[in-house]
């Protein structure tokens, strides 16, 4: 009988301890979701750590294999030859030179839509924890010391949204638009089949006009500050900045003309008297840009906290290591062709101080040697690909983000995105294309360039030729010139070593990566590729 | 109830069972007991060649022999002997692989004969030897559809194991490893058990097997079973070995006078005057020595056994090696009549590594990079300009007396391994404790609990002297890990009538691991000398540190399992178990596990009697089950990971934003895998040859992927991030047959044969997938192409290039490249254009893999001699992509042998460096002598051993060793310039009891 009590104890423990079947999901590292955007002290500075996470995304932007490289190495002013074994990188980099654009490129351009909807996600996320008002995190905007009100708070995320999706637009055409409201799941870029306008295009101009909408909403609530609150961040005046940018190229997006209303932002950035022409050009692009009174808006890099600026690393010679004290030897792809380099015309100094050519030297004025010669940064670029890598000292270099001692990848250069000599140029070009010829803003941004008036250009002068071509010497290598041929219509135009022309118009914009077909059944690759 | 009470007890009910034995002073008498200490009834006694009596029910026999030496047989037992004398004990050891031999199936354990599943058994006597540091490679190639791969020669990699083919694509592939009963949290931690402390291996193959570890259980369980104390006089065992092992093979490369001709002929300014031999440099003839002692004896009442290692083995690149220090002890008591039996096992090791990091990226660009470690020898090695001197001792030199080329993408590669320090401190504390009380006859109720503490603490430092770290660079670490394993049960055992068997056990399981660590990295450290002993010098603490984790996750299970078996012909065995994980959605925590399998001892039938002349024992076994798994994804994959993004500045002050790092998803479930098993077991023409052939087809559903969200998908808090979910599936199907035979079974002159062979095809069958969004609501993630890139090649001028690939249908890494089609008339080779359809298809994975073994005895001597192989299975040798071109020649880089010849100017994926991966090694060969001993010598037995590992491979593969890409699924069929490579080595041994 005892046996059986005892059974019956031992059975009682087990179905006791059986019934504690509780699961705990212990997150020790994690940080609670309602945390989001509240580290800092101040609702201003919870809401900037909150947003600050999306032009974070940013710095993923300029790079070789990001919107910066894809986009300057298709133009006339960037090539990256295949130099030995270096660059061959499974043809990539020749696609890009030849327009023969292919959605299996490396991760190219499913890298570049996923860059961008990072941006466009964490903007969905600030916005969906403005949208919870006074439940949400940042439900102190807007009260006690806070500058910053929950309307210029949603308008400064609607306009950096609308940065990522000008991006997006510019580049692949049409793209799903998703903001913080949409549901669904798999989203769709399928062409309007119904669009008159033009069958590369498709949804294209609903982007446009999503774009137009936001920032028109925006630009009325945002900040109009050019200080620390505004760095690297939208202000009213970048958006205006972003909205003439795409005013100017409207044709291309939405086969309308926008001048008139280019012109109407661009003067209002102007008269704005918050941004200057620098007096140094290389000031712009220096180490120590941040507070540059040219700049409108820019991606603010810093070798410690803010790594992954390395124009350096992607242009120099191997060897040039030592000349710069690099922390690493660079990578000997990126320079410019000897046509684009003789663009410049004698006595302009934005060519020395853009590209660099000629015999390079150590610190202690010994000469670099490449395979045990003297090494020469040659202008020419003679054959775009070369087996035993004797290209390798061929084409100038892109200096203007000038090589920052012990420094690789991590440049502190900030990477300028708008600035004022930009904008001038474009009001200069939107008043021409309306047939008003004013050549002050061309003239002042050349004198900087000369050093003096001497190379002054006349109103008869200033043809769209003539604008194109200043703004290859004003702009070259900022990212745009890609954006800027297509605006012009010479995109497409034969390029050394290319047989002719482009066969198509197909590639004013870029195919959709195969990885970004794959993730999405919907989503349908842009006509001809 | 204290113990020290029960020992009067205890002592008197010892007196009691045992009066006939004590009593019977004439003559001999004794006891045979099995290694479990459990009596061996019908052995039959020998004398002087003639029988003189058989043990009774309890293994108690008693004779009329005064004086010399009796031996005792029975079948299924090896022969033994002892001295005539009064009380003797005598252990019969099991033969292997026969029908008595006890196997441990998990919460349990059956004699052979019962077994209903596919199970293999390697006992100790059947191991590999040599120097084997690591306990599973001593059954290698021993157990059909059991592969072992060590990971080269280093002595701090583990050997990847991998039952009957790979059952994962992304979670880990890796078998649960049962110690003792503790579930060890990594396979990887069999490194910490010392070798010859291990008395078996089981291995459970087939769901209906490994149903019983439920959610643990989908890629097979590896149980490990230490030696224990035995009833008797105190032994104590000392062995040792020393063992030098080389370099067995190395890529081809140009000699420093090839190299020379070739530059003289080029450009002579490359010609850097010395004459190196990079590979040989970094590597050396390297030396291991062992020790271990251990002490066993025990009363009825009381068994002990503890030992203690060391070994210190130098691994062949250099500065790379590892010191084990471990401790061992185990206790076992009964008391309370015997109906108490309390079980303490503790294990201890302490692993002091030399780490190599010889990982899968290059990284040479930066010192501000944490990825510094990532300095991979042969990269350099294999590169660096063969006329280039290892040393330069200018005053001038900043590099420590080290040559350093100032050139892209090379750096001498003796300098980093002389100059960096990679430590890791490992200390493993096992220990465990077993409770098992008699309740009624046939009831017994037990009670395990184990606790499992492993501390690690990293060392990194590279000095100012190093070539990518002018202001020097350390980091420190220190990883925690606990396991705690608590499960209590009964288990009922009773035969009715004789002929209905039920044995039944029901058992409660909780397990908890905690992770948690603590990193700091920095640099502008002026003190070479300090390295990461005192990082409050350093200047700079690198962007990203200090940095801290923990984690946790719970696994809760219910299980049980019945066996029936009725008059030893037909056997039933059931089990079920449930299983909780808090790793996965909270919509989908719990699941279900269940498995059936039969058995039909076909031989046992009357009307079989008149084959029992040839056929003396036939079983048909099936068997299904349904297993999960959860390993390879961390205890948050469930939930939304917020973590700080990129740094950004807010109103002039540098803040990091948090950002959603990890998607969550509500529904995250198990892997799922279902496997059918059928097998015979057989035994032929007079137990001449026996062996098992088995047959299983697996399915595994809903895989773990760590799948990265399209960046444009609404409703989801991190879009373009990853996401865990399930999806996708993968099938094997194979046939395992087994085959061992005593050939020749003479007194003197014994051979035995044994072989196996394991077939097996995998095949992709789905890879879309399902989470949920951020509110819970299903996704269904498609892929609209049928395949996706999987492992790649990378060097200069390559970049990462994919040449394996996830595809619908086709083996998991089905490797696709384009054609080479020769050569044109300027010599220069031909690469088809296309498409990847125009691609040609080839398979990483083998047809089949064998092994088979010859162990001729002598006299004294005993050997060993075991072979291995593989045969069908494609590599993509991205090593020689990379080397075997003469471009590299012209930066003054050195390339493979043949590079000048074959005209490649740069590296090109083709099926021109497709090999072949099949191979025959002799992995093992070892012979023993026991030296004979006077029978009043102190020493009671004394054996000394060769051994030779690794001592020939046959195969056409061209690169370093045809065993690679195995331990990631990622690197299946792929040869990246990162092997450690593959050693040979030769080992003298002693083993001395007294």
């Amino acid at each position: 009988m005892k046996q059986y009590f005892k059974l019956l104890a031992i059975s009682a423990v087990l179905v006791g301890v059986a019934s504690c079947t509780k699961l705990e999901q212990k997150n020790f590292s994690g940080v609670p979701s309602d945390a989001i955007g509240g580290s800092s002290a101040g609702p201003d500075a919870i809401f900037g750590d909150g947003v600050g996470g999306a032009y974070g995304k940013l710095r993923d932007f300029v790079g070789n294999n990001q919107w910066w490289g894809i986009n300057e190495a298709c133009t006339d002013e960037c090539i990256v030859p295949t130099r030995g074994n270096d660059w061959g990188d499974g043809d990539k980099w020749k696609d890009l030179w030849f327009h023969n654009f292919r959605p299996t490129n490396g991760d190219f351009y499913s890298d570049l839509w996923n860059n961008s909807f990072a941006g466009v996600t964490a903007c969905n996320n600030v916005m969906a924890d403005l949208n919870k008002g006074a439940t949400g995190p940042y439900k102190d905007l807007g009260t006690g010391s806070s500058s910053v009100t929950m309307a210029q708070a949603k308008a400064e995320v609607k306009a950096a949204r609308a940065f990522f999706y000008f991006i997006l637009m510019n580049d692949f055409g049409n793209v799903p638009i998703i903001t913080e409201a949409t549901t669904g799941t798999n989203p769709s870029n399928a062409t309007d089949a119904s669009d008159p306008l033009n069958a590369n295009n498709g949804q294209r101009k609903k982007v446009y006009d999503f774009i137009e909408t936001e920032l028109a909403a925006a630009i009325p609530d945002l900040s109009t500050k050019k200080d620390n609150t505004t760095y690297g961040r939208m202000n009213k005046w970048s958006a205006l900045a972003l909205r003439a940018k795409m005013y100017m190229n409207a044709p291309l997006y939405k086969g309308v003309t926008k001048w008139a209303e280019a012109q109407t932002d661009l003067e209002a950035v102007i008269s704005s008297g918050k941004y200057g022409v620098s007096s140094s050009y290389t000031d712009i692009f220096s180490k120590d840009n941040a507070g540059n009174n040219e700049i409108i808006f820019q991606i603010p890099f810093d070798k410690v906290w803010g790594k992954g600026m390395k124009v350096q690393m992607m242009t120099l010679h191997y060897n040039s290591q030592g000349t710069y004290r690099l922390a690493g030897s660079p990578w000997n792809g990126f320079c410019t062709t000897g046509q684009f380099f003789s663009t410049f015309a004698a006595g302009d100094k934005r060519r020395d101080q853009t590209f660099l050519s000629g015999p390079a030297f150590y610190p202690d004025g010994s000469p670099v040697k490449d395979r045990g010669t003297p090494f020469v940064y040659k202008t020419n670029v003679t054959a775009f690909s070369d087996a035993n890598g004797n290209n390798r000292d061929q084409g100038a270099r892109g200096v203007k983000y000038f090589p920052e001692a012990y420094t690789s990848d991590n440049m502190s250069n900030d990477f300028v995105f708008f600035r004022l000599s930009d904008v001038m140029m474009l009001l200069t070009e939107a008043k021409l294309r309306q047939g008003v010829s004013d050549v002050n803003f061309v003239n002042s941004i050349r004198e900087r360039a000369f050093g003096n008036t001497s190379q002054n250009i006349t109103a008869a002068q200033l043809t769209l030729d003539f604008i194109l071509a200043e703004r290859g010497r004003e702009f070259a290598w900022e990212g745009w010139r890609r954006t800027d041929l297509i605006r012009f219509g010479k995109f497409q135009d034969a390029r050394p070593f290319t047989t002719g022309p482009d066969a198509s118009a197909k590639t004013n914009v870029f195919p959709l990566g195969i990885n970004t077909l794959n993730g999405n059944v919907n989503l349908k690759q842009n006509p001809g590729y | 109830m204290r113990l020290k009470n029960l020992k009067p007890l205890a002592i008197v009910t010892f007196y009691l069972l045992f009066t006939v034995q004590l009593f019977a002073q004439n003559g001999t008498s004794g006891k045979v007991v099995n290694k479990e200490g459990v009596g061996v009834p019908g052995v039959t006694v020998t004398a002087n060649g003639k029988v003189v009596t058989t043990t009774d029910a309890n293994g108690n026999f008693s004779a009329n022999v005064n004086s010399g030496v009796l031996s005792f047989s029975s079948v299924g037992y090896e022969l033994a002997t002892a001295n005539a004398g009064s009380n003797v004990e005598v252990v019969m050891t099991t033969k292997v692989g026969s029908q008595s031999e006890v196997v441990v199936i998990g919460y349990g354990s059956v004699r052979r004969k019962d077994v209903t599943g596919a199970v293999g058994k390697v006992s100790a006597a059947n191991f590999n030897q040599g120097a084997i540091t690591n306990g599973v490679e001593a059954l290698q190639g021993k157990v059909a559809g059991v592969a072992i791969t060590p990971v080269g020669g280093d002595p701090n990699g583990q050997a990847t194991i991998r039952i009957r083919g790979i059952g994962s694509i992304n979670g880990n592939a890796d078998p649960l490893v049962v110690l003792d009963g503790v579930q060890l949290s990594d396979a990887k931690y069999i490194n910490d058990i010392p070798p010859s402390e291990i008395e078996s291996f089981d291995i459970l193959k087939d769901a209906s097997a490994t149903a019983i570890y439920g959610s643990r259980g989908a890629n097979g369980v590896v149980l490990i079973t230490t030696k224990k104390g035995r009833n008797g006089q105190a032994k104590v065992e000392y062995s040792s070995f020393v063992t030098n092992e080389k370099v067995a093979n190395t890529v081809d490369l140009m000699s420093a006078g090839d190299v020379k001709a070739y530059f003289a002929a080029n450009n002579p300014l490359l010609d850097g005057g010395a004459s190196t031999d990079w590979v040989k440099a970094i590597s050396r003839n390297a030396f291991t020595h062992s020790h271990t002692v251990a002490v066993s004896g025990g009363t009825d009442k009381f068994n002990y056994r503890g030992a203690l290692g060391y070994y210190k083995r130098e691994g062949v690149l250099l500065n790379s090696g590892r010191e084990n220090i471990n401790a061992r002890l185990n206790l076992e008591q009964k008391a309370m009549n015997n109906k108490l039996n309390i079980q303490l096992n503790v294990i201890y090791n302490t692993a002091n590594k030399d780490y190599i990091d010889y990982g899968s990226t290059t990284n040479n660009s930066t010192i501000s990079g944490v990825g510094q470690e990532s300095l991979n020898p042969f990269l350099f090695a294999y590169s660096m300009n063969p006329t280039n001197p290892i040393y330069n001792n200018s005053a001038t030199n900043p590099y420590g007396g080290f040559y350093q080329p100032n050139q892209y993408a090379s750096q001498n590669p003796v300098a980093f391994l002389s100059q960096i320090s990679n430590k890791g401190k490992e200390n493993n504390l096992n220990t465990s404790a077993r409770l098992e009380y008699s309740l009624t006859k046939d009831l017994k109720a037990f009670v395990f609990g184990s606790y499992n503490t492993i501390n690690t603490i990293n060392d990194f430092f590279s000095p100012t002297t190093a070539y990518n770290t002018p202001l020097g660079y350390a980091k420190k670490g220190n990883f925690n890990e606990l396991n705690l394993l608590g499960n209590y049960g009964l288990n009922y055992r009773k035969t009715f009538a004789g002929k209905h068997n039920f044995d039944a056990t029901a058992v409660y399981e909780y397990y908890k691991n905690r992770k948690d660590n603590f990193e700091v990295a920095v640099q502008d450290l002026k003190y070479n000398n300090v390295q990461s002993n005192n990082l409050a010098l350093a200047g700079t603490v690198l962007q990203g540190f200090p940095k801290s984790n923990k984690e946790e996750f719970t696994i809760i299970s219910l299980l049980g399992r019945a066996n029936y078996s009725f008059d030893g012909k037909y056997f039933l065995t059931a089990s079920v178990r449930r299983d909780g994980s808090s790793k996965l959605g909270i919509n989908n925590q719990w699941g279900t596990f269940p498995s059936v399998s039969a058995a039909w001892a076909v031989t046992r039938e009357n009307f079989m009697q008149g084959t029992t002349k040839w056929l003396n024992d036939l079983k048909v076994r099936v068997g299904y089950g349904i297993t999960g798994n959860q390993n390879g994804v961390n205890p948050n994959s469930s939930l939304a990971v917020i973590g700080p993004g990129n740094p950004t500045l807010v109103n002039g002050v540098v803040t990091t934003p948090l950002e959603y790092k990890q998607n969550p998803n509500f529904d995250l479930q198990w892997e799922e895998k279902s496997q059918f098993n059928a097998g015979i077991d057989f035994a032929v023409l007079g137990n001449k040859l026996t062996g098992s052939i088995d047959f299983y087809s697996g399915k595994t559903k809903n895989l773990l992927f760590d799948f990265t969200t399209p960046s444009a998908t609404p409703n989801l808090v991190a879009a373009g991030k990853s996401m865990i979910i399930n999806g996708g599936g993968i099938e094997n199907k194979g046939l395992e047959i087994s085959l061992s035979s005593p050939v020749i079974n003479k007194t003197d002159f014994k051979l035995n044969l044994s072989g196996n062979i394991s077939f097996n095809t995998n095949k992709v069958t789905g890879f879309s997938g399902t989470g949920t969004d951020k509110d819970g609501k299903s996704i269904e993630f498609t892929q609209a192409d049928n395949r996706l890139n999987w492992g790649s090649i990378y060097g200069r001028g390559l970049s990462f290039s994919n040449v394996t690939f996830l595809e619908l249908g086709q083996p998991l890494g089905t490797i696709l490249v384009p054609h080479y089609t020769g050569i044109n008339a300027a010599g220069e080779p031909q690469i088809a254009s296309g498409d990847i359809k125009d691609f040609v298809r080839f398979n990483p994975l083998p047809k089949f893999v064998y092994g088979f073994s010859f162990a001729p005895r002598y006299k004294n001597f005993d050997a060993a001699i075991n072979f291995r192989g593989v045969s069908g299975n494609k590599i993509y040798n991205g090593t020689l992509t990379n080397l075997n071109n003469k471009g590299r020649l012209a930066d003054g880089d050195n390339a493979s042998k043949d590079a000048v010849a074959t005209g490649f100017t740069k590296p090109q994926i083709s099926d021109y460096f497709i090999e072949s991966g099949s191979f025959l090694r002799l992995d093992n060969m070892s012979i023993g002598y026991a030296i004979p001993l006077p029978s009043n010598s102190v020493i009671k037995n004394l054996r000394a051993f060769v051994a030779g590992n690794n001592l020939f491979i046959i195969t056409k593969y061209k690169g370093t060793d045809p065993e690679v890409g195995i331990a990631d699924n990622r690197n299946i069929g792929i040869e990246n310039i990162n092997v450690y490579p593959k050693n040979r080595s030769f080992t003298l041994g002693v083993n001395v009891g007294f």
